[in-house]
């Protein structure tokens, strides 16, 4: 109790690492392969989702490069990024090297049957699934493994929390979903047909998937009571520095807009469903962004123990 | 051989020299620490006292930064040093992430310390530096090949560095971790490391 104390007297410091950067890298693969997994999972449960499928690679090839990208920004450097691959056996950096590109291979493959020559395998439905079985499985990989890279980090409690893969888990499908709702919205405008059904089932979902994000943002928060040095970043999420972005850029215009937009859109005006649709879907990214961002600034490590007090670790260490 | 060090918090006295000769020994450019002397206040009026924490890379038996390292630049030897390979280090920066000891640190860039222009030893030593790399301390390895302690035992002026073999029994470092009781920073993340604390 008593250096609970003294933990809290203590000015820690955020860590500055890794930043915006970083926070993009987690984001954009998460949209990309979010979008994948949703399009691949429908896909092979029904046929009728062909068109799902086919957006969540359009979504998902572009937006895991870029975010690869992004990671390769960050490397102090950069040329050397092939060597990110050597070490896979316990090294999250080289495992979601591996997982990014063998997901991306993967996604080219299926993308490439769509394409002549290659569309006569087009015509094998079992190749089909067993590579829609396979982009699942390395999406599934990707969105899992944009939380377990922080995780990585043990003595960032806020970081190596075991809701933290879940949380980023669900907002990647949930960001995956709405830009592929975006994407079919638009391409639907701009053809100037009808909405098709596709929409309202999916902001359906979407507006599940949301209500389970809120509930895993609130558990991993309420997870940080445990550690002084978590409940540190979560102090700065809620009511200190980051508070601003977190609470106006990912609660009121990532989640609950969205969410609000999702649940009554189905019922809305044809003219209004499709606006509607658009906005939720950008706010809804940009709310995922702002989650990475304020997550990836609100990491700090844990104290030095010193003789009757602590120590806090500069930003840059 | 376990190379270890051992460091007496209750003769260190916060001069820093230490971390001067670190950084002469190692010639790191500004904002580069690969030693520093943390200090606080502790305890109550009228008892209250400033009280000093050196930390360097603590050559951990199971270095966390090794384990997130996705290159293989980080290296722990047999004789349980841990160094970093510049050619092979990208810069990801997640050793820097996960050490719970703030050891390591990125080289953002090289600028000289006096004015716009190098000195000759400036120009000298950057040499060793890599823009975009991870650094460390590495317990002085190229004094101790030559039979010389780290630069920063070689200072302290109170004696309160200590820098021996964790696997003989007899040598001073293990004598002094046994009658001492010699503790390690942060156990709590299995690193266990071969800096030892007395207080």
């Amino acid at each position: 109790m008593r250096r609970m104390k003294m933990a809290a007297t203590i000015k820690l410091n955020p860590q500055r690492s890794w930043d915006w950067k970083i926070a993009a890298y987690l984001f954009l693969a998460g949209v990309g392969a979010g979008a994948a997994l949703v399009g691949a999972v429908a896909h092979l449960l029904s046929p009728s989702f062909t068109p799902l499928m086919q957006t969540g690679l359009w979504i998902g090839i572009p937006l895991v490069v870029v975010g690869i990208l992004f990671l390769m920004w960050d490397l102090g450097q950069p040329t050397k990024f092939i060597k990110a691959l050597n070490k896979p056996g316990t090294s999250w950096i080289a495992r979601g090297s591996w997982i990014l590109t063998v997901f991306l291979v993967l996604s080219v493959v299926l993308f490439g049957l769509w394409i002549w020559p290659f569309t006569v395998l087009n015509t094998m439905p079992g190749a089909v699934a067993v590579l829609e079985v396979l982009i699942a499985v390395f999406a599934l990989g990707t969105v899992v493994y944009t939380g377990l890279l922080l995780g990585a980090s043990k003595p960032i409690p806020f970081w190596s929390m075991p809701t933290l893969p879940l949380l980023f888990s669900v907002s990647a499908t949930a960001t995956g979903m709405k830009a592929s709702s975006l994407l079919l919205t638009l391409d639907s405008l701009m053809r100037g047909t009808a909405l098709p059904d596709i929409i309202a089932t999916l902001a359906r979902y979407i507006a599940i998937v949301i209500a389970l994000e809120i509930a895993v943002v609130v558990l991993h928060l309420w997870g940080t009571h445990q550690t002084v040095t978590a409940k540190f970043s979560t102090l700065r999420v809620l009511r200190g520095p980051l508070a601003t972005q977190f609470w106006l850029g990912y609660v009121v215009l990532g989640l609950i807009i969205p969410l609000l937009a999702e649940t009554l859109v189905p019922g809305a005006g044809a003219g209004s469903e499709a606006l509607w649709i658009m906005v939720a879907a950008v706010l809804g990214l940009i709310g995922g962004f702002i989650l990475r961002l304020t997550v990836v600034s609100a990491g700090a490590k844990t104290p030095l123990p010193t003789m009757g007090g602590e120590i806090a670790i500069p930003a840059n260490m | 051989m376990r190379y270890g060090m051992v460091i007496d918090l209750k003769k260190c006295i916060g001069c820093m020299s230490c971390q001067m000769a670190c950084k002469t020994e190692k010639g790191t450019p500004p904002g580069i620490f690969y030693r520093r002397v943390f200090e606080t206040e502790v305890g109550q009026y009228p008892l209250a006292k400033r009280v000093f924490l050196p930390i360097q890379c603590m050559q951990c038996r199971v270095p966390i930064c090794k384990e997130v390292c996705p290159t293989g630049a980080t290296v722990q030897r047999e004789d349980g040093i841990i160094t970093i390979d510049k050619e092979k280090c990208i810069g990801c920066k997640a050793c820097i992430v996960a050490c719970p000891y703030p050891s390591r640190m990125s080289v953002k860039e090289i600028r000289p310390y006096y004015g716009n222009k190098f000195t000759p030893y400036e120009q000298v030593r950057y040499a060793d530096h890599r823009v975009g790399t991870a650094e460390k301390c590495d317990f002085c390895l190229p004094r101790l090949e030559e039979g010389l302690k780290p630069a920063c035992v070689q200072t302290c002026p109170t004696n309160a560095l200590y820098i021996g073999n964790l696997d003989d029994p007899n040598s001073e470092v293990s004598q002094l971790i046994r009658a001492r009781s010699g503790y390690q920073l942060k156990p709590e993340y299995g690193t266990d490391p071969c800096v030892y604390y007395l207080s």
